[in-house]
């Protein structure tokens, strides 16, 4: 793809759930100060009740005053097709390459503080994972809504993108539960605990094609690798449980440790 | 080149429009709950939420809204929750009511254009081929047009060179 709308795409950042990135020049039109914006391009048509309600979805969001939420500036579409554009931050995400123990915490606190603010605001994430996770002054920002159910009603995975981060998932969501913020509490808990171990909680997924990934995570319960201090396996323990923290608590707890 | 866009930086964004529901297609069924408030199919034992053991309680049957009864699971890793029938094909559209559409994008030769619906009835999950030009089969059984076929969790679906699977953590009966 060259562009979308008035974007001149400069090269492809990567893929995800329902959609692909790209780096783009800012068009006049958008009035903040940067040169730079990141697009979402989402798979799938686009007709009037899905720009509607996606645009919808995302005006709540951008409406979130919160420093730890990447900032969405556009969301429009053209022959069918649904895009929006938001802050471009070159760092890349957690999920680019290792880090270290306490950059992967102070990241987790501030994406955990940015769900916390999204909460409060009414709004369930639905898609926290590392690649979602955005590196930035130290700390980090959380990006990109799931937006995939508004232009599939009833999909849980939309079999694109890398199928491994269905991991990031809470298995409920998978198995039909509608949206719900200890959902994402699930993710943040997972997101670090992968972080921290390189290990999933269902273990070494890799090679493994989709399918088998999907039955194996609805048919395995999650469990911890080893070699985690107490205080974290406890945390994350507890946000895979019956009766979680919420994010904010999440955040703190964190914070706490660091 | 024509485009249509809303800026979403506040101050910029239009007023929020009052939210959208989508139609909510979910039935209401006979069930009853678990010790912990959970709506559960008065056939199994275990609650399928929390997994707490129903068999020793007193359950009082009434009406509520149906769970999700699990998920159809694509053989291209697509999954979608089983909580509304759904019309399965190369264009589902226009069979779309009270069911959603999902449609089949490639590997599509000799799938029709309304294929197949899965329908959900009280806590059971079933098949009905739409009068397919090449069937709906599961395993060596082609199923008879227009006739629901109740299906288990596990039973694969298979239309032209597409699956799906209907998969549920739902146990066996009491």
């Amino acid at each position: 793809m060259q562009g979308i709308a008035d974007y001149e795409f400069i090269k492809q950042l990567g893929s995800g759930n329902h959609g692909y990135f790209y780096l783009a020049r800012r068009p006049a039109r958008v009035p903040v100060d940067v040169e730079f914006v990141a697009v979402k391009v989402m798979a799938g048509e686009s007709s009037g009740t899905t720009f509607r309600r996606a645009t919808r979805e995302l005006t709540a969001f951008a409406a979130v005053r919160s420093p730890y939420l990447v900032a969405p500036y556009d969301a429009g579409q053209q022959d069918g097709i649904f895009y929006y554009s938001m802050e471009y931050l070159p760092d890349g995400s957690l999920a680019d390459r290792p880090a270290p123990p306490e950059v992967v915490i102070r990241a987790l606190i501030d994406a955990a503080r940015a769900t916390a603010d999204l909460h409060d605001a009414g709004i369930v994430h639905r898609d926290i994972k590392p690649g979602n996770i955005l590196l930035h002054g130290g700390g980090a920002k959380l990006s990109d809504l799931g937006l995939a159910q508004i232009f599939t009603e009833g999909v849980t995975i939309t079999g694109m993108g890398d199928i491994g981060s269905v991991q990031f998932m809470d298995p409920a969501m998978l198995m039909g539960e509608s949206a719900h913020p200890d959902h994402d509490v699930w993710s943040l808990a997972a997101t670090l605990h992968h972080q921290l171990t390189r290990a999933g909680l269902y273990g070494d997924m890799s090679g493994k094609d989709g399918l088998l990934i999907l039955r194996h995570i609805l048919g395995t319960l999650p469990c911890l690798a080893p070699g985690l201090p107490t205080l974290v396996h406890e945390l994350i323990a507890e946000c895979l449980g019956p009766h979680r923290p919420t994010a904010s608590d999440f955040a703190n707890r964190l914070a706490a440790l660091a | 080149m024509t485009f249509e866009a809303h800026l979403l930086i506040p101050g910029y964004a239009p007023p929020l429009a009052p939210a959208e529901e989508t139609a909510d297609l979910r039935s209401f069924v006979e069930g009853v709950n678990c010790k912990n408030g959970h709506f559960n199919d008065p056939a199994v034992i275990y609650c399928q939420r929390c997994g707490i053991s129903m068999a020793q309680q007193t359950l009082v049957p009434h009406r509520g809204l149906r769970p999700s009864l699990g998920v159809l699971l694509f053989d291209d890793s697509a999954t979608y929750r089983l909580d509304a029938d759904y019309v399965i094909g190369r264009e589902p559209r226009e069979l779309g009511a009270g069911a959603r559409a999902i449609r089949l994008t490639y590997g599509v030769g000799g799938v029709s254009r309304q294929h197949v619906r899965v329908s959900l009835t009280g806590w059971t999950v079933s098949v009905i081929d739409l009068g397919s030009s090449n069937g709906t089969w599961i395993g060596e059984q082609r199923l008879e047009p227009g006739v629901p076929m109740v299906v288990a969790p596990g039973t694969r679906i298979e239309i032209a060179r597409r699956w799906f699977r209907y998969e549920s953590h739902r146990s066996g009966g009491r």
